[in-house]
C-alpha cells in the first residue's frame, strides 16, 4: 500500500468516473449515471487516502515531499474539489473535466521520474507548518483548477449559467486557501529561515497567482463573461503550474528538498 | 492592477536571482508603486466604510495594515548573526545584517550544550540549548527557534574550535565586521568574502571578485585599485552554534494585516447570486 500500485487502481476508478460523468452529459434524469461516477470517484478518493496513509505509517512523514507525491496529492485535491462542486451542483460536464484534469495529474504522478521511498529528508521539513502549508495551498491549487474546468465547459454548456455563483464562489475560496498557504508559508519560513519573506522564485510566483486571482476577482464584478471568465482562470492557471511544476524542474530558488 | 504590476515584476527578477530582485524591490519606483497601493487600497476601505461594505473594508485595511507592517519592520527591525560558544559565559553583542556593527541584544545569551536530533525519515540536524539572562536551558532546533525579549533566535549552524567567528576588514576607510562566508559587496560587482582560514597561522583566505588571497592580521592586497586590510580575526576557543538573530518585535502587523485581508474574503463564500 505504500508504493505506487493503490495510485495506478485510483486512476482507474478516475477515468471511470470521468467516462461515466461524460455519458451522462447533457441527459438530466441520469442519475444511476450520476451514482456510478460519484462512487468511482469515492474509490479513487478512498484508494489515494490510504496511500497516504499507509506512507506515512511507513515513513514517518507525510507523502508531500517529491514530485510524484506532491503530483498525487495535487490530483487528490482536484478529485475532492471537483467532488464537492458536483454534489451541489450536479453538473456532469464539470465532472468530466474534474476528473479528467485528476487522470492527468495522476498519470505525471506515476510516470518513472521522481518516485522516492521516503527517508533522509532536509531537517527543515520537519515542522507541524508542513502539513497545514502543502494541504491548504493544494487546496488552493485545486479551486483554481475545477474553476478553469467551469469556466471552459461553460463556453459550450449554457446549463452552467444556473449556477452563478459557483465561478466567484470557487475563486474566493482558491483566494482563501492559497493565500492561508502563503501565511503560513511565510510563517515557517520566519522560524526556519529567519525571514518571513525572501522573494524566493516559488513564493513570488505564488504571490502572482494570488495577485492575479485577486484582480480578476476584482474586475469580473457579480456576473463574469464567458470568454473573459475562460481566459482569467486559463491565465491563473498557467501562472500556478509554472509555480508549481515550472520552477522545481528548473531548480530553481529555495524550495529545493 | 497596480499592486499585480509590482508582483509580476518581483516574480520575473526573481527568476534571475537574489541580487536583482531585491535590487528591484529596494528600488525607489517600487516603493513609491508600494506606496501608491497602500494609498489607494486605504480609499477603497474608506469608500466601502461608506457603502457599508464590510468585508469589503476589512480586505483593504488588512492590505493598508500589511503594507505599514512591512514598513515598520523594514524601518526599525534589527536583525543580525550571534555567534555563541559553549562554557565561554553569556554574551549579548551580536553582528548586525548590514556587517558594519556590533549591536547590544536586550538579554544576555549563554550557549550550554550542543548535540543532534534524529527523527525518522530526517537526515540528522543540530540542536543546541540555550539559556537566556541565568533562565532554564531551552531547546533550540530547525523550526524551534528561541524567542527572548522580542528577538528571535534561529539556529544557523554548529562548529567546531577554531572556527573563524569573526573578521573585521576596512577598505578605504570603510569598515566590515563578518563571519565566515558571510558576503559583502563594497563596490557594484565586487564581491568579498572568507573562503577558507588557518587558525593554527591566524590566517585568513579570502575572496576579493575572482582574485583569491591569504592575510594575516595587518595585512593588506590592492583589489580593483582599493586597498583592503585584515584588522581583526578572532578564532573560537571551543565549539559553537551561530544563530541568525531576527527582531521578531513588529512581524504580527504583517501577519496581522494579510490575515484582515483573508477574513474579509470570508462573506462572498456565502453570498448567492440568482441565476
Amino acid at each position: 500500500m505504500t508504493g505506487p500500485f493503490p495510485l495506478y487502481l485510483a486512476l482507474a476508478a478516475y477515468a471511470v468516473a470521468a467516462v461515466v460523468a461524460g455519458l451522462g452529459r447533457g441527459r438530466r434524469p441520469a442519475r444511476e449515471l450520476s451514482y456510478l461516477s460519484l462512487l468511482a470517484s469515492v474509490s479513487g478518493l478512498a484508494l489515494q487516502l490510504g496511500f497516504i496513509t499507509f506512507r506515512t505509517i511507513a515513513t514517518g512523514f507525510l507523502p508531500f515531499a517529491s514530485r510524484f507525491e506532491s503530483m498525487a496529492i495535487f490530483a487528490f485535491s482536484v478529485q475532492a474539489a471537483g467532488f464537492i462542486v458536483y454534489l451541489a451542483t450536479r453538473q456532469n460536464s464539470v465532472k468530466l473535466g474534474t476528473d479528467a484534469a485528476s487522470v492527468i495529474l495522476l498519470v505525471g504522478a506515476l510516470m518513472p521520474v521522481g518516485f522516492h521511498a521516503g527517508g533522509g529528508l532536509n531537517p527543515i521539513l520537519n515542522s507541524p507548518w508542513f502539513a497545514f502549508h502543502i494541504l491548504v495551498s493544494f487546496g488552493g491549487y485545486a479551486c483554481f483548477t475545477v474553476g478553469l474546468v467551469w469556466s471552459v465547459a461553460r463556453l459550450r454548456d449554457r446549463l452552467l449559467d444556473s449556477s452563478p455563483s459557483v465561478l466567484r464562489r470557487l475563486a474566493v475560496a482558491g483566494l482563501l486557501l492559497l493565500g492561508a498557504g502563503i501565511a503560513t508559508g511565510a510563517m515557517w519560513a520566519d522560524s526556519s529561515w529567519g525571514t518571513y519573506w525572501a522573494w524566493d522564485p516559488k513564493e513570488s510566483w505564488a504571490l502572482l497567482t494570488w495577485t492575479m486571482a485577486m484582480a480578476g476577482l476584482h474586475l469580473a464584478g457579480a456576473r463574469s463573461r464567458r470568454w473573459p471568465a475562460a481566459l482569467g482562470f486559463g491565465l491563473i492557471f498557467a501562472t500556478m503550474m509554472f509555480t508549481f511544476i515550472g520552477i522545481n524542474l528548473l531548480n530553481w530558488g529555495l524550495h529545493r528538498y | 492592477m497596480l499592486a499585480s504590476a509590482l508582483v509580476i515584476a518581483a516574480a520575473v527578477a526573481s527568476l534571475f536571482g537574489l541580487g536583482p530582485v531585491q535590487r528591484l524591490v529596494g528600488s525607489a519606483w517600487f516603493l513609491v508603486g508600494a506606496g501608491a497601493v497602500a494609498i489607494t487600497s486605504l480609499l477603497a476601505a474608506v469608500a466601502a466604510i461608506k457603502r457599508r461594505s464590510w468585508p469589503g473594508a476589512i480586505q483593504h485595511l488588512g492590505l493598508v495594515i500589511a503594507l505599514a507592517g512591512v514598513a515598520v519592520n523594514q524601518a526599525r527591525a534589527r536583525n543580525g548573526y550571534l555567534f555563541l560558544e559553549r562554557g565561554a559565559g553569556a554574551s549579548n553583542f551580536c553582528l548586525s545584517s548590514d556587517l558594519r556593527r556590533v549591536e547590544e541584544l536586550p538579554e544576555p545569551l549563554a550557549l550550554d550544550s550542543v548535540g543532534s536530533v534524529l527523527a525518522k525519515a530526517f537526515r540528522p540536524a543540530p540542536v543546541a540549548w540555550v539559556s537566556a539572562s541565568g533562565g532554564p536551558s531551552r531547546t533550540v532546533t530547525y523550526n524551534r527557534p528561541l524567542t527572548a525579549a522580542g528577538r528571535q533566535l534561529l539556529l544557523s549552524q554548529s562548529v567546531e574550535p577554531g572556527f573563524l567567528d569573526e573578521y573585521e576588514l576596512a577598505l578605504d576607510g570603510e569598515e566590515y565586521v563578518l563571519m565566515h562566508n558571510q558576503v559583502v559587496e563594497p563596490s557594484p560587482g565586487l564581491r568579498v568574502w572568507s573562503f577558507a582560514f588557518d587558525a593554527a597561522a591566524r590566517r585568513v583566505g579570502l575572496m576579493l571578485g575572482s582574485q583569491e588571497q591569504w592575510l594575516g592580521v595587518g595585512d593588506s592586497a590592492t583589489v580593483r585599485g582599493r586597498t583592503l586590510k585584515l584588522l581583526s580575526a578572532t578564532f573560537a576557543a571551543h565549539s559553537g552554534v551561530i544563530f541568525i538573530v531576527n527582531d521578531a518585535r513588529f512581524r504580527f502587523i504583517i501577519f496581522a494585516g494579510f490575515g484582515l485581508m483573508l477574513l474579509g474574503l470570508v462573506p462572498s463564500l456565502f453570498r448567492r447570486m440568482e441565476p
